[in-house]
């Protein structure tokens, strides 16, 4: 039997106000990085029960659906209705994908669906900014086009070719791509998630402490929305070519190339005066030079050698540039109970998330009655 | 022959790449390892001018060969027979000799299979038809005095020569940057409660 006729079944035997949703038990599991074997411990079930409920092939008693709730931080009502904009596999862009475990990998895709679901819910109440984004597939093994089609995007966003941009997620937050500022702290083998889809995502990792590596996250991300729509990322190539639409997004070639000779020699100062303009990392900027042909291999390699050796991708570069956080959803929620009559009490019950589980998927937490709405802030 | 006026070739002009600043790092460099170089001659020792001639010239390939793994612009090309010596500033090939601008020697008037590999690699670099070569002059001490670039045509007569200024820092003239462009930020709207209304309509029929 299909899972669409197994499911018909289950709607005719149970009713349309009783129907339970696999697909949301399945979300709510990986959210909680669980197994199915985890879980069935968890709630005292077998592994094969679990795996049914998921497949939509076995209606779940009412004590087990309270179970699977309190586990995993959900009110049972959160697993009767669908979930319209399941994140699928081939709209989502990891960032280290290919070193990241599938867990992970999942964790982040039911995150940015729950997510999906906070906005949906809040659209009702909110004129969001429409999806716009330029779609300008590029060969992946060209660079020509690369450069063209992160110029192009420039373009048509009105975005001159002449200048670094201050804030590049305004960019996208503007083009109606929500960005979401906070993978969980235990997800660090990923720098970024985004999703191509009704509901334009991109996550950002906060435990990676810096600013100008969120710069070109967001970049590269926007880079997979532009050019691999439709299709499957994670190769070396498709990361390869996102990366070098961001460098060409946030430093076009021709005034970087410019800029970049006004030293006629290499030196660690000019890198670092590139640094604080176009606001990308020195390891950014060197490669950049080194793309363009402006530094040859061996003052490339010298040059990278000397970063390692400063550690600076993992203790962090000096001179980060300040960050715009993200704007939309938070502004979003602290609209509620003032400019719309929904309350963030009230979007958490409709969800049916529990304050916990909405805190970690929103970054916000939900006041209680004497406390007014605290934001988690945005550490730098 | 006639002696040429000192600085009728403008580099930057004909030669991009061949900035003072770029020019001077190099003269200056061929000069400290002259002015090193003679502190050590000793003729008591056996030193005589073509030892000491040997000595500069391979010291002063040396530190080319060092500043070319420090600077992206610079780089050494390679040259058969392995004595030949020539380096080239953003891919224009130049060799440098001991001797007067205006009667380089013999041997530094061919081209070079390296030159000519070069040109043929940077043919929208014109004018590459004529050869390019850094001549240092020395004092009746030996110390290096001035360092020329001569252009040099295809009879080996020197059609330009500009002397190198030695120890020009890096030019204080930055073009003008251009703004940074400020984002404004995205704008989320409350719906109106008509709007609101009709968003909802279709939820609640499909309740019903």
């Amino acid at each position: 039997m299909t899972g669409s006729l197994a499911h018909d079944r289950l709607l005719w035997e149970a009713g349309p106000r009783d129907v339970f949703w696999g697909g949301r038990l399945q979300v709510a599991r990986e959210f909680k990085a669980l197994t199915q074997k985890e879980l069935s411990e968890a709630v005292a079930a077998s592994p094969a029960l679990v795996s049914l409920c998921e497949a939509s092939k076995k209606n779940p008693s009412r004590d087990l659906v309270e179970a699977f709730g309190s586990v995993l931080g959900f009110e049972p009502e959160f697993f009767y209705s669908e979930i319209k904009d399941v994140f699928r596999e081939e709209q989502c862009s990891f960032r280290h994908r290919r070193s990241s475990p599938e867990r992970i990998k999942n964790k982040i895709r039911a995150h940015a669906t729950l997510m999906g679901l906070v906005i949906e819910l809040l659209r009702s109440s909110f004129r969001f900014p429409s999806q716009d984004i330029p779609e300008v597939p590029a060969s992946l093994s060209s660079a020509e086009e690369i450069e063209a089609a992160a110029e192009k995007c420039r373009s048509y966003w009105k975005l001159s070719l002449d200048s670094p941009i201050m804030q590049v997620g305004r960019v996208l937050e503007r083009a109606g791509v929500i960005v979401v500022p906070h993978l969980s702290e235990e997800v660090r083998k990923v720098d970024a998630f985004s999703r191509c889809g009704p509901t334009a995502i991109i996550v950002l990792n906060q435990s990676i402490k810096s600013t100008s590596r969120w710069n070109f996250d967001i970049a590269h991300e926007c880079g997979h929305l532009v050019m691999h729509k439709g299709i499957h990322t994670g190769s070396l190539e498709t990361e390869a070519a996102a990366d070098r639409f961001a460098s060409a997004f946030l430093m076009p070639r021709n005034v970087f190339a410019r800029e970049f000779r006004t030293s006629p020699s290499f030196s660690w100062p000019h890198i670092f005066a590139l640094k604080r303009r176009w606001r990308t990392s020195a390891a950014a900027i060197v490669r950049r030079a080194y793309e363009l042909r402006l530094l040859g291999a061996v003052e490339y390699r010298k040059a990278y050698k000397y970063m390692a050796w400063k550690k600076w991708s993992t203790i962090g570069e000096p001179e980060e540039p300040s960050f715009q956080a993200p704007e939309l959803l938070v502004t979003a929620l602290n609209s509620l109970g003032t400019k719309v009559e929904m309350t963030l009490e009230a979007l958490r019950k409709e969800l049916h998330f529990t304050a916990e589980t909405f805190k970690e998927v929103t970054g916000v937490i939900v006041p209680s009655e004497s406390n007014k709405l605290r934001p988690i802030p945005f550490s730098h | 022959m006639l002696q040429r006026m000192a600085n009728d070739l403008n580099p930057t002009e004909k030669y991009p790449p061949l900035t003072d600043e770029r020019l001077s790092l190099i003269a200056s460099a061929l000069r400290e390892v002259r002015d090193t170089t003679l502190t050590l001659y000793d003729p008591l020792s056996g030193d005589n001018p073509w030892s000491h001639g040997c000595r500069v010239y391979a010291r002063s390939c040396f530190r080319v060969k060092q500043l070319a793994q420090r600077y992206a612009w610079l780089s050494v090309i390679e040259e058969e027979p392995k004595p030949i010596f020539t380096f080239a500033i953003e891919g224009i090939p130049i060799r440098f000799y001991r001797g007067s601008p205006e009667d380089p020697p013999a041997n530094y008037l061919v081209t070079t299979y390296g030159e000519l590999l070069q040109r043929q690699l940077f043919k929208d670099l014109r004018p590459l038809d004529k050869i390019l070569r850094i001549a240092v002059e020395t004092d009746r001490e030996g110390r290096a005095s001035t360092v020329k670039l001569v252009e040099l045509d295809e009879a080996g007569e020197a059609t330009g020569i500009y002397v190198i200024p030695f120890a020009v820092t890096p030019s204080k003239v930055v073009p003008i940057e251009s703004k940074p462009i400020e984002v404004e930020a995205p704008t989320v709207e409350p719906i109106g409660t008509e709007e609101q209304k009709k968003l909802e309509q279709p939820k609640r029929e499909q309740k019903k």
